[in-house]
């Protein structure tokens, strides 16, 4: 569904926030406040624009919340079709406001996320490596960059923060301390990344752009779409561990415990 | 029997036990990884834009009245990284 035009034409309506499940204790309150305190892997919401009125109902995805049928999924729902389509009249009701040059920018809680983000979706990854004056400078610069109708919805941006992201720059090949800007293709793990192009915090906007998408279009010469299964026992046999803050599984009966808990701690 | 088959269905198994539905997925139980399908966009096309922190696609709603699509969902399977 995420893929279908249609859909992401429909997105473009919303602002979409997608949190890491596993990340903290406040992504999974969030995650048990939408699913009557059980826990799964996944979680979908509409809001209203202040975050409080929900305007579907909440499932494990967007055909569950957004049915047409209490308990319909899937086809029942009206497939892709009928989720697109209630997007839009959800969208209809609200007039937006404010220009697109003025958009918050986005940003993770922290480089490691960022990163595995960044190789989950296979898309570059920005980083801005700057001190807070030149930060400002450069933010200036990619609200402008990253409200392009070119750049919309082909990359991640990071700020990196040099108090919680210590460290960093050892996950990352090629990176030159003048760099302000630098435009990374994540491994296959997200453990580590490589830069494609970085820029000084002086370049201009345009300038920005036109490496940016000029590395985007070399990074789908050079990466092929995962295959999941494939991707996942490679990661096995090579013993790739990602630990997050909250531990895997799901809580399904809502008492707090994660169900298959005590099977792991037999393995 | 051979060991290698035994250690391949258990592996099938274990992925199966631990990776769970993704968005969209029609059956309510577990599913296995195996069944997940492949992204079908070309890399390097453009997706949803997402905002990756609750704030900060809060403040960007606030600012342009636009209703909020919400996910959440895990960048791991069996604690593995770099998948959906």
């Amino acid at each position: 569904m995420f893929a279908n035009e249609d859909f992401i034409a429909a997105s473009r309506k919303f602002v979409c926030i997608r949190i890491e499940t596993y990340e903290s204790k406040e992504t999974e309150k969030k995650v048990r406040a939408l699913l009557n305190g059980a826990f799964a892997n996944t979680a979908f919401c509409i809001f209203d624009p202040e975050g409080e009125q929900r305007l579907s109902r909440a499932g494990r995805g967007p055909s569950m919340g957004l049915s047409t049928r209490r308990g319909g999924r899937g086809e029942q729902a009206g497939g892709d079709e009928g989720v697109i389509r209630r997007m839009n009249q959800i969208a209809s009701g609200f007039k937006p406001i404010g220009q697109k040059e003025d958009a918050v920018l986005q940003d993770f809680n922290s480089f490691r996320q960022a990163l595995n983000v960044a190789s989950a979706d296979q898309r570059l990854l920005v980083l801005i490596d700057a001190d807070k004056n030149e930060q400002k400078i450069v933010q200036g610069k990619l609200r402008k960059v990253f409200a392009d109708a070119e750049v919309v919805g082909k990359f991640h941006l990071q700020f990196i923060n040099e108090e919680t992201d210590k460290n960093w720059s050892r996950a990352i090949q090629g990176n030159k301390k003048e760099a302000a800007v630098l435009i990374v293709r994540a491994g296959a793990f997200g453990l580590d990344g490589t830069v494609m192009d970085q820029l000084p915090v002086g370049v201009s906007a345009d300038e920005i752009k036109i490496a940016m998408l000029a590395a985007n279009e070399k990074f789908a010469s050079l990466e092929n779409r995962k295959k999941y299964s494939k991707h996942v026992s490679s990661g096995r046999r090579q013993g790739v561990y990602f630990e997050n803050e909250i531990p895997y599984g799901e809580d399904r009966d809502g008492d707090g415990e994660i169900d298959n808990k005590r099977r792991r701690q037999r393995q | 029997m051979n060991n290698s088959l035994k250690c391949s269905i258990g592996f099938l198994f274990l992925l199966s036990a631990v990776c769970h539905a993704q968005p969209g997925s029609r059956n309510k139980g577990t599913r296995s990884a195996m069944d997940v399908p492949d992204n079908p966009q070309a890399v390097g096309d453009a997706g949803i834009a997402w905002y990756t922190t609750w704030e900060t696609g809060l403040k960007e709603a606030k600012r342009t009245n636009r209703p909020i699509f919400f996910m959440s969902a895990a960048t791991t399977c069996s604690g593995i990284p770099g998948v959906f």
